[in-house]
């Protein structure tokens, strides 16, 4: 079976693709969910034009920068989105779809320890997975929205390089947006 | 740091290793934060200060912040003629809502005062509210006032050498260009509306007026323009426009009213006259935006007695007058005020009063509702608005941040 000469189409074919994560846990994926990740379709297209594509093997993709249980996540959440190749859903259809969508994320986002996504984003950047980026971005952006300086500085592991009675200029400036914080 | 992969499998230790984010990650992050938050943060380091304070990032925040499915808006009394005749005592109180249904959100009062009493909402732009005296002819004072940071700025005095303006039109847009805001203010000193006005503008970054060329000749045999009162001065791709109408003088005694939209461009500060679309028997009346493009209200009679036609027409594609269209025409009774489009584009309108007979007395009611072109379907705002509404889009900004005499409160 060769898929040089014609367009794959991921809906009809069930090609996979390995990756293969920084603890050595090899991940079986289909290629419409990994190709989401662009920095694994820049590697499946670099390798297409040798010959090992054409051989129909599979290629094992290395992703030393990736942890297991954090590729699990991402290729959790890719299998969620709309596939590009998708038929065109009727507006109930894709109501439906949406709302299942978004049960999932709240789920997910659920069970994720604040520091993991800073793991996930990490990730998700070196990977070239932009709808990934863009989903866990927001959900750090949510999170840390109404939390203390303090604890914005922790999380991110940033050192306060103010002096004592400027930082005390800025906050009195606007007080008013120090109200109303998380307790940390 | 060894992983425990056989008791839980999908979570993770955070590992204290370096995991600093890219800059571009991070400036991402913030970019979907509130102002609240933002204004915060720039306490976190002083890399984060720049990156906050920072022009490129302010503009790309608000593209990116309020970009989403609900909008909001801010409304407030509108002063009305007798109130400032009578000197009623006028309401400084402004309200937060829900762009869809005006359900309330909260309230704030306007943070400074004009000197007749009476404050005039002229626009906005970007969710920066500008604001005149009502009485134009008590202060020259005009600010511009940014609520969701808090922050407003009286603008300097004009750079024009007036004895006594005896009217004034302004319009508030922004240069996307060289990311920065601007006033037009048009001056008459004459009661005749000839000669044309003097023209200045304003721009933020150098917190100075400086007086501009109208550039366009008047026709020969107009004997009175006007500026068209009603609508605000709305500001549809880089461009700001206001709508004049123009008496012309024909041959003998006919006179002959023309209606004429002049834009002005941003950037590079031209003006321009723009077409209007031609209806029998229908005057063009009102200039504003829907949904981003520019829109033109147009009222006639109706076929019953008391009512009105309105037509709205919206100008697909810009400068183009062959993309003049006709959205849709809408019955109206003869007592419906207008009060603007929202940025999704729901038409604001308020049906005036009417006695009503209920438990056989009478009463006023008004009722104020949302109206959809497209679907030509009404929806009664729930909150009893019992008066005429200023109403502005409320968007979270940064601009404003900085600069000479802003006023934080």
């Amino acid at each position: 079976m060769s898929n040089t000469s014609e367009n794959p189409k991921p809906s009809s074919s069930s090609a996979k693709m390995t990756l293969k994560t920084s603890d050595n846990e090899l991940f079986e994926v289909e290629e419409a969910v990994a190709m989401k990740f662009c920095t694994v379709k820049q590697y499946f297209e670099d390798e297409k034009d040798s010959d090992v594509a054409a051989r129909g093997s599979t290629t094992v993709i290395p992703l030393p920068n990736v942890h297991s249980a954090v590729l699990a996540t991402l290729i959790s959440y890719g299998k969620k989105l709309p596939q590009s190749n998708a038929v065109a859903d009727n507006h109930e259809e894709e109501e439906t779809k949406k709302k299942e969508r978004k049960k999932y994320e709240q789920g997910l986002l659920k069970n994720l320890m604040p520091g993991e996504l800073l793991d996930l984003i990490s990730a998700a950047n070196y990977l070239d997975f932009k709808e990934g980026l863009e989903f866990f971005n927001q959900a750090l952006a949510d999170h840390i929205q109404n939390k203390s300086v303090e604890y914005v500085r922790k999380f991110f592991g940033i050192k306060n390089d103010y002096e004592p009675h400027e930082e005390e200029k800025y906050r009195e400036e606007y007080a008013w947006a120090f109200e109303g914080v998380d307790e940390d | 740091m060894s992983q425990r992969k056989e008791a839980q499998p999908t979570k993770i230790l955070r590992r204290r290793t370096k995991h600093d984010l890219p800059e571009e990650i991070v400036l991402e992050i913030l970019a979907r934060l509130p102002v609240k938050s933002l204004l915060r943060f720039r306490c976190v380091c002083k890399t984060w200060y720049s990156y906050i304070t920072n022009p490129n990032f302010i503009s790309t925040h608000l593209l990116c912040y309020n970009n989403h499915d609900g909008g909001y808006v801010i409304h407030m009394p509108r002063t009305a003629v007798h109130m400032a005749y009578f000197h009623r005592p006028h309401s400084q109180i402004c309200t937060l809502a829900f762009d869809r249904t005006f359900e309330t959100i909260s309230e704030f009062r306007i943070p400074f005062t004009f000197q007749s009493g009476y404050h005039g909402l002229v626009g906005s732009c970007n969710g920066i509210l500008f604001f005149t005296d009502f009485i134009k002819s008590k202060s020259k004072n005009v600010y511009l006032w940014n609520p969701s940071i808090r922050k407003f700025k009286r603008l300097p005095n004009t750079c024009l050498n007036q004895t006594q303006v005896l009217n004034v039109a302004h319009g508030f847009g922004y240069d996307s260009l060289n990311n920065d805001y601007k006033v037009v203010r048009f001056s008459w000193t004459r009661t005749k509306w000839m000669p044309p006005p003097e023209v200045e503008v304003y721009s933020l970054s150098s917190d100075s007026w400086k007086r501009v060329e109208l550039g366009i000749s008047w026709r020969p045999n107009v004997i009175s323009y006007s500026f068209n009162g009603i609508s605000a001065f709305p500001f549809v791709s880089g461009h700001l426009h206001w709508m004049i109408e123009m008496i012309e003088e024909g041959g003998g005694q006919e006179r002959r009213y023309t209606p004429m939209i002049l834009s002005f461009d941003v950037n590079s500060e031209k003006f321009k006259e723009l077409p209007v679309p031609d209806e029998g028997g229908l005057i063009a009346k009102c200039l504003t935006s829907y949904k981003e493009k520019l829109a033109l209200i147009k009222f006639g009679h109706g076929a019953q007695p008391l009512s009105k036609l309105c037509s709205i027409w919206v100008m697909r594609e810009y400068g183009v007058l062959d993309s003049w269209n006709k959205l849709c025409v809408l019955p109206i009774e003869i007592s419906t005020d207008f009060i603007g489009f929202t940025k999704y584009g729901l038409l604001l309108v308020r049906h005036r009063s009417r006695l009503v007979s209920t438990n056989s007395e009478l009463e006023r009611k008004h009722k104020s509702v949302l109206i959809d072109p497209e679907a030509l379907h009404e929806k009664e705002i729930s909150n009893q608005i019992d008066y005429h509404l200023d109403v502005a889009t409320y968007m979270e900004n940064l601009a404003l941040l900085d600069g000479a005499n802003v006023v934080s409160y």
